[in-house]
Protein backbone atom coordinates (compact mmCIF):
# COMPACT_ATOMS: atom_id res chain seq x y z
CA UNK A 1 0.00 0.00 0.00
CA UNK A 2 3.16 2.04 0.97
CA UNK A 3 3.98 1.97 -2.54
CA UNK A 4 1.06 2.57 -4.13
CA UNK A 5 1.03 6.25 -2.08
CA UNK A 6 4.83 7.05 -3.53
CA UNK A 7 3.83 6.14 -7.11
CA UNK A 8 1.11 8.31 -7.23
CA UNK A 9 2.73 11.11 -5.77
CA UNK A 10 3.21 13.78 -8.35
CA UNK A 11 6.64 14.40 -7.53
CA UNK A 12 8.45 11.36 -6.99
CA UNK A 13 12.05 11.04 -6.54
CA UNK A 14 13.90 8.47 -5.67
CA UNK A 15 16.04 10.69 -4.34
CA UNK A 16 13.94 11.21 -1.68
CA UNK A 17 14.17 7.58 -0.93
CA UNK A 18 16.13 6.05 1.65
CA UNK A 19 19.43 4.95 0.52
CA UNK A 20 20.21 1.25 1.24
CA UNK A 21 22.32 -1.88 0.85
CA UNK A 22 19.71 -4.85 0.45
CA UNK A 23 22.16 -7.31 -0.87
CA UNK A 24 23.31 -9.94 1.25
CA UNK A 25 26.85 -10.03 1.98
CA UNK A 26 28.16 -13.31 4.32
CA UNK A 27 29.29 -12.65 7.61
CA UNK A 28 33.48 -11.49 8.04
CA UNK A 29 34.02 -12.14 4.61
CA UNK A 30 36.58 -9.28 4.45
CA UNK A 31 39.05 -11.18 6.66
CA UNK A 32 38.66 -13.98 3.43
CA UNK A 33 39.34 -11.10 1.12
CA UNK A 34 42.35 -10.09 2.52
CA UNK A 35 43.96 -13.42 3.38
CA UNK A 36 43.20 -14.61 -0.50
CA UNK A 37 44.91 -10.80 -1.22
CA UNK A 38 48.05 -11.99 0.13
CA UNK A 39 48.39 -15.98 -0.94
CA UNK A 40 47.85 -14.04 -4.34
CA UNK A 41 50.55 -11.75 -4.05
CA UNK A 42 52.77 -14.47 -2.50
CA UNK A 43 52.07 -16.63 -5.75
CA UNK A 44 52.54 -14.15 -8.04
CA UNK A 45 56.17 -13.17 -6.63
CA UNK A 46 57.28 -16.37 -6.27
CA UNK A 47 56.09 -17.22 -10.33
CA UNK A 48 57.61 -14.02 -11.25
CA UNK A 49 60.89 -14.92 -9.66
CA UNK A 50 61.34 -18.26 -11.14
CA UNK A 51 60.22 -16.51 -14.55
CA UNK A 52 62.90 -14.03 -14.15
CA UNK A 53 65.39 -17.08 -13.51
CA UNK A 54 64.54 -19.11 -16.43
CA UNK A 55 64.01 -15.66 -18.57
CA UNK A 56 68.12 -15.03 -17.54
CA UNK A 57 68.70 -18.77 -18.15
CA UNK A 58 67.21 -18.28 -21.81
CA UNK A 59 69.14 -15.06 -22.86
CA UNK A 60 72.39 -16.53 -21.60
CA UNK A 61 71.98 -19.77 -23.85
CA UNK A 62 70.43 -17.88 -26.92
CA UNK A 63 73.81 -15.70 -26.22
CA UNK A 64 76.09 -18.91 -26.54
CA UNK A 65 73.95 -20.03 -29.44
CA UNK A 66 74.37 -16.62 -31.47
CA UNK A 67 78.33 -16.80 -30.57
CA UNK A 68 78.34 -20.41 -31.96
CA UNK A 69 76.93 -19.69 -34.98
CA UNK A 70 78.69 -17.04 -35.64
CA UNK A 71 81.93 -18.66 -34.81
CA UNK A 72 80.99 -21.29 -37.50
CA UNK A 73 79.75 -19.26 -39.82
CA UNK A 74 83.22 -17.30 -39.59
CA UNK A 75 84.75 -21.07 -40.40
CA UNK A 76 83.21 -21.93 -42.98
CA UNK A 77 84.01 -18.86 -44.75
CA UNK A 78 87.59 -19.36 -44.65
CA UNK A 79 87.32 -22.95 -45.51
CA UNK A 80 85.32 -21.87 -48.45
CA UNK A 81 87.79 -18.98 -49.04
CA UNK A 82 91.13 -21.42 -49.02
CA UNK A 83 88.87 -23.99 -51.55
CA UNK A 84 88.43 -21.42 -54.01
CA UNK A 85 92.41 -19.72 -53.50
CA UNK A 86 93.01 -23.70 -54.10
CA UNK A 87 91.37 -23.69 -57.24
CA UNK A 88 92.69 -20.44 -58.77
CA UNK A 89 96.26 -21.99 -58.45
CA UNK A 90 95.78 -24.82 -60.97
CA UNK A 91 95.18 -22.82 -63.90
CA UNK A 92 98.91 -21.64 -63.08
CA UNK A 93 100.13 -25.63 -63.02
CA UNK A 94 98.01 -26.56 -65.96
CA UNK A 95 99.42 -23.75 -67.94
CA UNK A 96 103.39 -24.91 -66.90
CA UNK A 97 101.90 -28.32 -67.75
CA UNK A 98 100.26 -27.51 -70.92
CA UNK A 99 103.55 -25.61 -72.41
CA UNK A 100 105.71 -28.90 -71.06
CA UNK A 101 103.10 -30.78 -72.82
CA UNK A 102 103.69 -28.73 -76.31
CA UNK A 103 107.74 -28.69 -75.77
CA UNK A 104 107.43 -32.39 -75.11
CA UNK A 105 104.93 -33.12 -78.86
CA UNK A 106 107.26 -30.80 -80.43
CA UNK A 107 110.32 -32.35 -80.01
CA UNK A 108 111.77 -34.98 -82.40
CA UNK A 109 110.14 -38.29 -81.91
CA UNK A 110 114.03 -39.28 -81.19
CA UNK A 111 113.94 -37.44 -78.22
CA UNK A 112 111.04 -38.28 -76.57
CA UNK A 113 110.85 -40.86 -74.46
CA UNK A 114 106.82 -41.59 -74.10
CA UNK A 115 103.62 -39.82 -75.18
CA UNK A 116 101.76 -41.67 -72.46
CA UNK A 117 99.03 -38.83 -72.42
CA UNK A 118 96.99 -39.18 -75.44
CA UNK A 119 98.07 -43.04 -76.45
CA UNK A 120 94.33 -44.26 -77.25
CA UNK A 121 95.48 -47.46 -75.95
CA UNK A 122 96.80 -45.95 -72.99
CA UNK A 123 95.89 -47.74 -69.81
CA UNK A 124 95.76 -44.63 -68.31
CA UNK A 125 92.09 -43.01 -68.10
CA UNK A 126 91.89 -39.69 -69.52
CA UNK A 127 89.40 -38.08 -67.05
CA UNK A 128 89.80 -34.79 -68.68
CA UNK A 129 87.95 -34.76 -72.23
CA UNK A 130 84.49 -33.51 -72.04
CA UNK A 131 82.56 -37.13 -72.40
CA UNK A 132 84.67 -38.38 -69.62
CA UNK A 133 83.54 -37.68 -65.79
CA UNK A 134 85.07 -35.07 -64.70
CA UNK A 135 85.11 -35.93 -61.30
CA UNK A 136 86.98 -39.38 -61.22
CA UNK A 137 89.58 -40.12 -58.70
CA UNK A 138 90.64 -43.51 -59.71
CA UNK A 139 92.32 -42.48 -62.40
CA UNK A 140 96.21 -40.91 -62.90
CA UNK A 141 95.05 -37.95 -64.65
CA UNK A 142 96.75 -37.09 -68.26
CA UNK A 143 96.52 -33.92 -70.26
CA UNK A 144 95.29 -33.53 -74.17
CA UNK A 145 95.87 -31.37 -75.94
CA UNK A 146 92.12 -29.67 -76.69
CA UNK A 147 91.20 -30.20 -73.24
CA UNK A 148 91.35 -27.72 -70.90
CA UNK A 149 90.50 -28.28 -67.39
CA UNK A 150 88.62 -25.94 -65.75
CA UNK A 151 89.65 -24.80 -62.41
CA UNK A 152 85.89 -24.35 -61.53
CA UNK A 153 84.71 -27.44 -61.93
CA UNK A 154 87.47 -29.82 -60.15
CA UNK A 155 87.34 -31.30 -56.81
CA UNK A 156 89.92 -30.56 -54.35
CA UNK A 157 91.33 -34.33 -54.06
CA UNK A 158 91.90 -34.08 -57.97
CA UNK A 159 93.96 -30.76 -57.46
CA UNK A 160 96.18 -33.00 -55.32
CA UNK A 161 96.38 -35.87 -57.46
CA UNK A 162 97.19 -33.40 -60.09
CA UNK A 163 99.88 -31.85 -58.10
CA UNK A 164 101.73 -35.08 -57.54
CA UNK A 165 101.37 -36.35 -60.68
CA UNK A 166 102.90 -33.47 -62.16
CA UNK A 167 105.65 -33.30 -59.68
CA UNK A 168 106.40 -37.30 -61.97
CA UNK A 169 109.37 -36.42 -64.49
CA UNK A 170 108.49 -38.00 -67.86
CA UNK A 171 110.42 -40.54 -67.50
CA UNK A 172 108.64 -41.46 -64.44
CA UNK A 173 105.51 -41.51 -65.75
CA UNK A 174 106.53 -43.72 -68.85
CA UNK A 175 107.53 -46.40 -66.12
CA UNK A 176 104.08 -46.27 -64.55
CA UNK A 177 102.14 -46.52 -67.95
CA UNK A 178 103.95 -49.37 -68.81
CA UNK A 179 102.99 -51.43 -65.62
CA UNK A 180 99.38 -50.73 -65.24
CA UNK A 181 96.47 -52.78 -67.39
CA UNK A 182 93.74 -51.98 -70.15
CA UNK A 183 90.92 -50.02 -69.29
CA UNK A 184 88.19 -52.01 -70.93
CA UNK A 185 85.45 -49.71 -70.29
CA UNK A 186 87.21 -46.84 -71.28
CA UNK A 187 88.51 -48.87 -74.23
CA UNK A 188 84.77 -48.97 -75.66
CA UNK A 189 84.49 -44.79 -75.82
CA UNK A 190 88.06 -44.81 -78.34
CA UNK B 1 45.50 14.18 1.94
CA UNK B 2 44.06 12.04 4.37
CA UNK B 3 45.83 11.54 6.87
CA UNK B 4 45.22 8.00 6.21
CA UNK B 5 46.45 8.28 2.69
CA UNK B 6 49.66 9.82 3.56
CA UNK B 7 50.38 6.51 5.98
CA UNK B 8 49.91 4.22 3.41
CA UNK B 9 51.46 6.03 0.43
CA UNK B 10 54.88 5.74 3.04
CA UNK B 11 53.91 2.00 3.83
CA UNK B 12 53.34 0.90 0.03
CA UNK B 13 56.35 2.90 -1.13
CA UNK B 14 59.00 1.19 1.20
CA UNK B 15 59.75 -2.14 0.54
CA UNK B 16 59.59 -3.81 4.01
CA UNK B 17 56.57 -2.52 5.14
CA UNK B 18 54.46 -2.69 2.18
CA UNK B 19 52.53 -5.78 3.33
CA UNK B 20 51.59 -3.39 5.79
CA UNK B 21 50.81 -0.96 3.98
CA UNK B 22 48.41 -2.99 1.88
CA UNK B 23 46.77 -4.60 5.24
CA UNK B 24 46.01 -0.60 6.34
CA UNK B 25 44.60 0.44 2.41
CA UNK B 26 42.26 -2.89 2.38
CA UNK B 27 41.32 -1.81 5.85
CA UNK B 28 40.38 1.81 5.11
CA UNK B 29 39.02 0.98 1.57
CA UNK B 30 37.53 -2.10 0.89
CA UNK B 31 33.71 -1.75 1.86
CA UNK B 32 33.80 1.45 0.04
CA UNK B 33 35.18 -0.27 -3.14
CA UNK B 34 33.09 -4.07 -2.59
CA UNK B 35 30.15 -2.09 -2.65
CA UNK B 36 30.69 0.15 -5.73
CA UNK B 37 31.43 -3.40 -7.41
CA UNK B 38 28.60 -5.72 -5.50
CA UNK B 39 26.16 -2.86 -7.53
CA UNK B 40 27.61 -3.58 -10.84
CA UNK B 41 27.68 -7.20 -10.84
CA UNK B 42 25.22 -7.96 -8.36
CA UNK B 43 26.70 -11.72 -6.98
CA UNK B 44 28.36 -11.37 -3.85
CA UNK B 45 31.31 -14.34 -4.89
CA UNK B 46 31.86 -12.05 -8.09
CA UNK B 47 32.57 -8.72 -6.45
CA UNK B 48 34.62 -10.63 -4.07
CA UNK B 49 36.70 -11.97 -6.64
CA UNK B 50 36.88 -8.50 -8.68
CA UNK B 51 37.70 -6.59 -4.98
CA UNK B 52 40.87 -8.94 -4.55
CA UNK B 53 42.05 -8.88 -7.91
CA UNK B 54 41.58 -5.17 -8.05
CA UNK B 55 43.96 -4.89 -4.37
CA UNK B 56 46.50 -6.86 -6.18
CA UNK B 57 46.85 -5.06 -8.83
CA UNK B 58 46.87 -2.15 -6.64
CA UNK B 59 49.71 -3.89 -4.89
CA UNK B 60 51.81 -4.68 -8.64
CA UNK B 61 51.20 -1.40 -9.72
CA UNK B 62 51.26 1.24 -6.27
CA UNK B 63 54.63 2.76 -8.35
CA UNK B 64 52.26 3.89 -10.71
CA UNK B 65 50.43 6.04 -8.40
CA UNK B 66 51.94 9.44 -8.24
CA UNK B 67 49.57 11.12 -5.98
CA UNK B 68 48.19 13.56 -9.18
CA UNK B 69 44.71 12.13 -7.88
CA UNK B 70 43.58 10.80 -4.52
CA UNK B 71 43.84 7.63 -3.39
CA UNK B 72 40.59 6.65 -3.47
CA UNK B 73 40.24 8.06 -6.73
CA UNK B 74 43.18 6.26 -8.41
CA UNK B 75 41.33 2.85 -6.88
CA UNK B 76 38.28 3.93 -7.32
CA UNK B 77 39.73 3.77 -11.15
CA UNK B 78 41.33 0.56 -11.33
CA UNK B 79 38.02 -1.05 -9.32
CA UNK B 80 35.40 0.26 -11.73
CA UNK B 81 37.60 -1.05 -14.94
CA UNK B 82 38.18 -4.73 -12.96
CA UNK B 83 34.03 -4.64 -12.84
CA UNK B 84 33.76 -3.38 -16.17
CA UNK B 85 35.72 -6.43 -17.87
CA UNK B 86 33.79 -8.68 -15.60
CA UNK B 87 30.44 -7.74 -17.08
CA UNK B 88 32.25 -8.16 -20.30
CA UNK B 89 33.22 -11.45 -19.68
CA UNK B 90 29.21 -12.10 -18.11
CA UNK B 91 28.78 -10.38 -21.51
CA UNK B 92 30.35 -13.16 -23.82
CA UNK B 93 29.73 -16.31 -21.50
CA UNK B 94 25.25 -15.46 -21.94
CA UNK B 95 23.32 -17.49 -24.15
CA UNK B 96 22.16 -16.21 -27.41
CA UNK B 97 19.29 -14.22 -27.26
CA UNK B 98 19.68 -13.31 -23.56
CA UNK B 99 21.09 -9.76 -22.69
CA UNK B 100 23.25 -9.47 -19.85
CA UNK B 101 20.60 -6.62 -18.63
CA UNK B 102 17.72 -9.17 -18.03
CA UNK B 103 20.01 -11.80 -16.52
CA UNK B 104 21.38 -9.23 -14.02
CA UNK B 105 17.68 -8.08 -13.37
CA UNK B 106 16.90 -12.10 -12.87
CA UNK B 107 20.14 -12.57 -10.36
CA UNK B 108 18.89 -9.25 -8.18
CA UNK B 109 16.22 -11.68 -6.31
CA UNK B 110 18.58 -14.30 -5.42
CA UNK B 111 20.75 -11.51 -3.91
CA UNK B 112 18.51 -9.16 -2.05
CA UNK B 113 17.62 -9.63 1.60
CA UNK B 114 13.94 -11.71 1.65
CA UNK B 115 12.68 -8.81 3.62
CA UNK B 116 14.02 -5.66 1.66
CA UNK B 117 10.86 -3.00 0.68
CA UNK B 118 9.34 -3.75 -2.73
CA UNK B 119 10.41 -0.30 -3.92
CA UNK B 120 14.12 -1.10 -3.12
CA UNK B 121 14.02 -4.08 -4.97
CA UNK B 122 12.69 -2.75 -7.98
CA UNK B 123 14.98 0.21 -7.81
CA UNK B 124 18.21 -2.55 -7.83
CA UNK B 125 15.99 -4.37 -10.92
CA UNK B 126 15.71 -1.10 -12.60
CA UNK B 127 19.33 0.25 -11.69
CA UNK B 128 20.21 -3.12 -13.75
CA UNK B 129 18.69 -2.46 -16.86
CA UNK B 130 20.38 1.10 -17.30
CA UNK B 131 23.19 1.02 -20.49
CA UNK B 132 26.90 0.57 -18.28
CA UNK B 133 28.01 4.20 -18.23
CA UNK B 134 24.79 5.54 -17.07
CA UNK B 135 24.61 2.67 -14.68
CA UNK B 136 28.50 3.68 -13.28
CA UNK B 137 26.76 7.13 -13.00
CA UNK B 138 23.83 6.97 -11.42
CA UNK B 139 25.54 4.45 -8.71
CA UNK B 140 28.59 6.75 -7.86
CA UNK B 141 26.16 9.84 -7.76
CA UNK B 142 23.63 8.14 -6.13
CA UNK B 143 25.06 5.86 -3.49
CA UNK B 144 28.82 6.89 -3.29
CA UNK B 145 27.83 10.94 -3.84
CA UNK B 146 30.62 11.29 -5.52
CA UNK B 147 31.36 15.09 -6.92
CA UNK B 148 30.56 15.33 -10.16
CA UNK B 149 34.65 16.85 -10.87
CA UNK B 150 35.58 12.89 -9.09
CA UNK B 151 34.16 11.23 -11.39
CA UNK B 152 35.16 13.06 -14.36
CA UNK B 153 38.49 12.16 -13.07
CA UNK B 154 37.31 8.27 -12.66
CA UNK B 155 35.20 7.84 -15.28
CA UNK B 156 37.23 10.30 -17.84
CA UNK B 157 34.31 11.88 -18.75
CA UNK B 158 33.10 16.02 -18.99
CA UNK B 159 31.18 16.88 -16.04
CA UNK B 160 28.26 17.96 -18.21
CA UNK B 161 27.90 14.14 -19.84
CA UNK B 162 28.03 13.26 -16.54
CA UNK B 163 24.78 15.02 -15.13
CA UNK B 164 23.38 14.35 -18.38
CA UNK B 165 23.92 10.40 -17.97
CA UNK B 166 22.97 10.88 -14.30
CA UNK B 167 19.25 12.78 -15.37
CA UNK B 168 18.77 10.44 -18.44
CA UNK B 169 19.40 7.41 -15.64
CA UNK B 170 17.02 8.62 -13.18
CA UNK B 171 14.45 9.40 -15.43
CA UNK B 172 14.55 5.87 -16.82
CA UNK B 173 14.32 4.12 -13.11
CA UNK B 174 11.72 6.29 -12.24
CA UNK B 175 9.71 4.90 -15.53
CA UNK B 176 10.52 1.56 -14.88
CA UNK B 177 9.42 1.26 -11.03
CA UNK B 178 6.00 3.06 -12.36
CA UNK B 179 5.58 0.78 -14.91
CA UNK B 180 6.48 -2.28 -13.01
CA UNK B 181 4.94 -1.92 -10.18
CA UNK B 182 2.30 -5.01 -9.78
CA UNK B 183 -0.20 -4.65 -6.32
Amino acid sequence: MIIHKILKMENFDIEKLEKKNIFTTPPDFYREVQQNVFNKIDTSSQTSSSQTKYFKLFVKYAVAAVVVLCLGFIAFYQLGKEGINKKSENPILTQQTDNTLLKTEQTPPSEQVQPPITAPESTIANTETPKRSETSTHSIVTKSKTAVVSPKVESSSEQQMKALIYSFSNTELADLSKGSEQDIYLDLFN
Amino acid sequence: MKRNDSEIIELMNNNQSQNKGLRLLMDTYQSRLYWHIRRLVVEHETAQDVLQDTFVKVYQNFHQYKGKSSLFTWLYRIATNEALQQLNKMKKMQTIGEEAGYYLQNIVANNIESDAEEIQKLLQKAIQTLPEKQKLVFNMRYYDDLPYEEMSEILDMEIGTLKTNYHYAKKKIEDFIKNNDHP
